[in-house]
C-alpha cells in the first residue's frame, strides 16, 4: 500500500472497521512512514477532540425576548375549547399507567413473565398509545364535545386500577396462567374501550 | 262565554298547549322497503322504539321539536333516517320516535343518550350509544349492542342467535325465555368494565361473560357440548345450574375464595390461584371461571 | 412540561426553552459557522417548535423532536444558498485555513476549523461526528444520496486533519 491508500483507510483503521489483512499492511507501512504516522496522530487527535466538544453552547446573549414576542398567538387557545385540559390530564394519567408497565426495565421477576405474554402486553400498549394519540383533540377540527370520552373516564380508571393490581400480582407470580390471562384480558378491554371511544367521538354517520 | 268566565288565567293552559304544539312537530312518514333492507337510524337523544312488523314498509311516527329536524327516506335495500343536529340538547331530548320496520330488516342505530327499545326483529340488530339504556325484546339473529355508560337488557322470547353486548359502567341483563322452554341458548358474549352482568339462559351453546369490577352471574344450563367462560377481575362470580351439568370445570380465584357446591374439593384447593379442575357427569361441556379478587360460587 | 406548553402555557414553554437552548444554539452555530446567523436561527427554531407543538406525538423524546426541527430549520434556511452556489471545493486546501498551531488538543481551534469547512462538508461532519446521526438520516435531511454524504464526511475529516497537522 502506498501513502495515499493508507491515508484513505486511516479512519476505518482507527475505528476498527477493517479486515485483519488490511490492518497488517497498514501497520507495516506506518512503522516505516513518518508522514503517515503524523497523519495517524492527527486523525486520532481529531477524533479525540471532536468527542470532547460540548454539545451545548451557551449563546452570547439571551434569545428569549426575540422568541417571546413572536409567540403572540398561542397555538391552543384560539382553537381548543375548555375541555382540553381535563382530557389532556386524563390522557396523561392513562398513558402513564400504560407506560409504567410497557417501559419498565427488567425489574427482577418482570422478566420471568413468559415472552409471549410480554409481547402481547407490548402490543396492547402500542395499540392503546396509538388510540390515545387519535383521541387527542384536533386543534384544527371541530370542537364537538367528546361525549364518549367523558363518559369513559371513570371506566378507564377502573381498568387502570385492575391493570396495576394484576400486574403487581403477576410480577410476584409470573408463571401463573390464570394471572396472565386476567392481565391480558384487562389490557384487551382497555384497548377495546379506547377504540369504542374513538369511533363514537369521531362523529358523523359511520 | 265559557272561556270568558274563566278569566284571563283560564286561557293560559290553552296558550301553553298551543305553544308546545308550535314548538314541536308531529311526525308521520312512510316508505316502501325490501323485507331484509338495511335501515340506519341516527337520533341523539330522547326515546326511540324500533318495532318489527309484517309489512314491507318503514313507518316513522313521533314528535320532534322544531329546533331539530328529521330526515327520512329510502327504497329497495336501504333506508335511512335521523334527527339533526346530532347533539344532545334540551330539544333533542324531547324527541320521541317510533319506527316500524320489516321484521327481517337489518337495523343499525346510533345514538348518544336516547332510550332505545327494540322489539320484534329477527334479522341483524346493531345498537351503538354512549349513555343510552338499550333494551331488546325478541330474538334477533345477530345482536350487537354497545353503550359506554348505559345499561343493556335483552329479553329473548325464542331462540337466541349471536349476541355481543358491551358496556362500560352500565349493567347487562340477558334473560332467556322461561326455564325449560325448548329454545336454543345461542352464542353470547357480554363484556363490561364496571357493570354487573346477569345472565339467565338455558341450553347455552357458548357464553363468554367478562367484567373488570362488576359481578358476573349465570343461571341456567348448557347444551351438552356447551362452553361457559366467566371472568371478573374484582367482582364475584356466581353460577347456578338448573339441573345437572356435564362438564369439565376449571376455576381460578387468584386472591379470592372458591365455594364449590357441586363437587367435592380439598380444603386447600385453589390456594394462590392454582386452578381447580374437576369433572361432572359426562364432562362434555366446558366451564372456565377466573377471578382475581372475587369469590367464585358454583352450585345448582 | 411539554403537555402544559401544548395547552398554551408560555411559562412552561420558557422552561423548555431554558432546558434546550444550549443544545439548539450549539447545533445552529456549528452547522452555520456563524454566531449571528445561529442566534437568529435558534429563535426561529423555538418559534417554529411552539407553532408545531401540537404535532409532537410523544412517541420520541421531546429533545429528539426539537433537535430534528432545528437541523431542518437550518438546512432549509441554507438550501437557497446551496442551490445558487456554483463553485465546488475540490482542492484540498480550505479557503481560509487558520495558521496551524501546535496545540491540536485545543477545542477552540477545532471549532474554528469546523467553521471554515465548505458548507456541506461541515453539515455532515457536525451531524455525523458530533451529533452522532447515521448517514441515512443525514442524507434524508440534506436531500442527497448516502454516498454523497460519506464523501463530504471524508473530505471534512481530511481537511480538518490537514488544518491540525503541522
Amino acid at each position: 500500500m502506498n501513502c495515499a491508500e493508507v491515508r484513505d483507510h486511516l479512519d476505518p483503521y482507527i475505528a476498527g472497521h477493517i479486515e485483519q489483512h488490511q490492518r497488517v499492511v497498514i501497520e507495516e507501512h506506518l512503522a516505516e512512514c513518518g508522514e503517515c504516522k503524523v497523519d495517524l496522530e492527527a486523525a486520532r487527535s481529531l477524533r479525540r477532540v471532536t468527542a470532547s466538544l460540548p454539545r451545548s453552547v451557551v449563546p452570547r446573549r439571551s434569545l428569549w425576548d426575540g422568541i417571546e414576542s413572536r409567540l403572540a398567538m398561542p397555538p391552543s387557545r384560539s382553537r381548543w375549547s375548555k375541555w382540553v385540559l381535563p382530557i389532556a390530564a386524563a390522557l396523561a394519567t392513562v398513558a402513564l399507567a400504560t407506560a409504567t408497565w410497557y417501559e419498565s426495565p427488567g425489574t427482577g421477576s418482570a422478566d420471568a413473565i413468559p415472552a409471549e405474554v410480554q409481547r402481547l402486553i407490548a402490543a396492547y400498549g402500542e395499540a392503546a398509545n396509538d388510540l390515545q394519540s387519535a383521541l387527542r383533540p384536533d386543534p384544527l377540527g371541530g370542537s364537538t364535545e367528546p361525549v364518549a370520552f367523558t363518559a369513559a373516564l371513570p371506566t378507564l380508571e377502573t381498568l387502570d386500577l385492575a391493570i396495576a393490581e394484576s400486574r403487581s400480582a403477576l410480577i410476584r407470580d409470573p408463571d401463573n396462567p390464570a394471572l396472565q390471562h386476567l392481565l391480558l384480558s384487562v389490557h384487551r378491554k382497555k384497548v377495546e374501550l379506547l377504540r369504542q371511544v374513538a369511533t363514537l367521538d369521531a362523529g358523523g354517520e359511520e | 262565554m265559557r272561556v270568558l268566565s274563566r278569566g284571563p288565567l283560564g286561557l293560559l293552559p290553552l296558550l301553553l298547549a298551543h305553544t308546545l304544539q308550535l314548538s314541536a312537530q308531529q311526525v308521520d312518514r312512510r316508505f316502501a322497503i325490501d323485507p331484509d333492507a338495511s335501515i340506519r337510524i341516527m337520533t341523539p337523544a330522547g326515546s326511540l322504539r324500533v318495532v318489527g312488523w309484517d309489512r314491507d314498509t318503514v313507518q316513522i311516527t313521533g314528535v320532534v321539536p322544531r329546533a331539530s329536524s328529521l330526515f327520512a327516506g329510502g327504497s329497495g335495500a336501504a333506508g335511512k333516517m335521523g334527527v339533526e343536529p346530532f347533539t344532545e340538547t334540551a330539544d333533542s331530548r324531547r324527541v320521541t320516535l317510533e319506527v316500524r320496520v320489516p321484521r327481517a330488516a337489518r337495523v343499525w342505530v346510533k345514538t348518544i343518550s336516547a332510550e332505545v327499545l327494540v322489539s320484534g326483529l329477527i334479522g341483524e340488530v346493531d345498537l351503538v350509544g354512549v349513555t343510552s339504556p338499550l333494551t331488546v325484546i325478541g330474538s334477533p339473529g345477530v345482536l350487537t349492542a354497545e353503550t359506554m355508560d348505559g345499561r343493556i337488557r335483552v329479553e329473548g322470547t325464542g331462540g337466541w342467535g349471536v349476541v355481543r353486548v358491551r358496556t362500560g359502567s352500565g349493567p347487562i341483563d340477558l334473560v332467556g325465555a322461561e326455564p325449560g322452554a325448548s329454545s336454543a341458548g345461542g352464542d353470547v358474549t357480554a363484556t363490561s368494565v364496571g357493570g354487573a352482568i346477569t345472565v339467565s339462559l338455558d341450553r347455552v351453546a357458548r357464553a363468554r361473560l367478562e367484567s373488570v369490577s362488576g359481578a358476573v352471574t349465570f343461571r341456567g344450563s348448557l347444551q351438552p357440548t356447551g362452553a361457559l367462560e366467566m371472568e371478573s377481575h374484582g367482582g364475584h362470580v356466581l353460577v347456578e345450574f338448573r339441573g345437572a351439568v356435564d362438564a369439565e370445570f376449571e376455576l381460578s380465584a387468584v386472591n379470592g375464595r372458591i365455594v364449590n357446591r357441586i363437587a367435592k374439593m380439598t380444603p386447600d384447593a385453589g390456594l394462590g390461584g392454582a386452578p381447580v379442575r374437576f369433572v361432572t357427569g359426562k364432562g362434555t361441556g366446558q366451564v372456565t371461571i377466573r377471578t382475581f379478587k372475587g369469590t367464585i360460587t358454583i352450585g345448582n | 412540561m411539554v403537555g402544559l406548553a401544548r395547552e398554551g402555557d408560555a411559562g412552561a414553554f420558557r422552561s423548555l426553552y431554558e432546558a434546550h437552548v444550549g443544545r439548539v444554539y450549539g447545533l445552529c452555530v456549528r452547522l452555520t459557522g456563524n454566531e449571528g446567523e445561529a442566534e437568529e436561527l435558534t429563535q426561529d427554531v423555538f418559534v417554529r417548535a411552539w407553532e408545531r407543538l401540537s404535532t409532537f406525538r410523544g412517541d420520541s423524546a421531546f429533545s429528539t423532536w426539537l433537535y430534528r426541527l432545528a437541523v431542518n430549520q437550518v438546512l432549509m434556511a441554507r438550501r437557497g444558498r446551496w442551490r445558487r452556489e456554483r463553485r465546488i471545493l475540490l482542492s484540498s486546501t480550505a479557503p481560509e485555513a487558520p495558521a496551524p498551531t501546535p496545540q491540536w488538543d485545543n477545542a477552540m481551534d477545532l471549532e474554528r476549523a469546523i467553521a471554515t469547512l465548505p458548507d456541506r462538508c461541515r453539515v455532515v461532519f457536525v451531524l455525523h461526528d458530533i451529533e452522532g446521526w447515521p448517514h441515512a438520516d443525514i442524507a434524508v435531511e440534506m436531500g442527497t444520496a448516502v454516498g454523497t454524504c460519506k464523501a463530504h464526511l471524508f473530505r471534512a475529516r481530511r481537511l480538518l486533519r490537514k488544518v491540525l497537522a503541522p
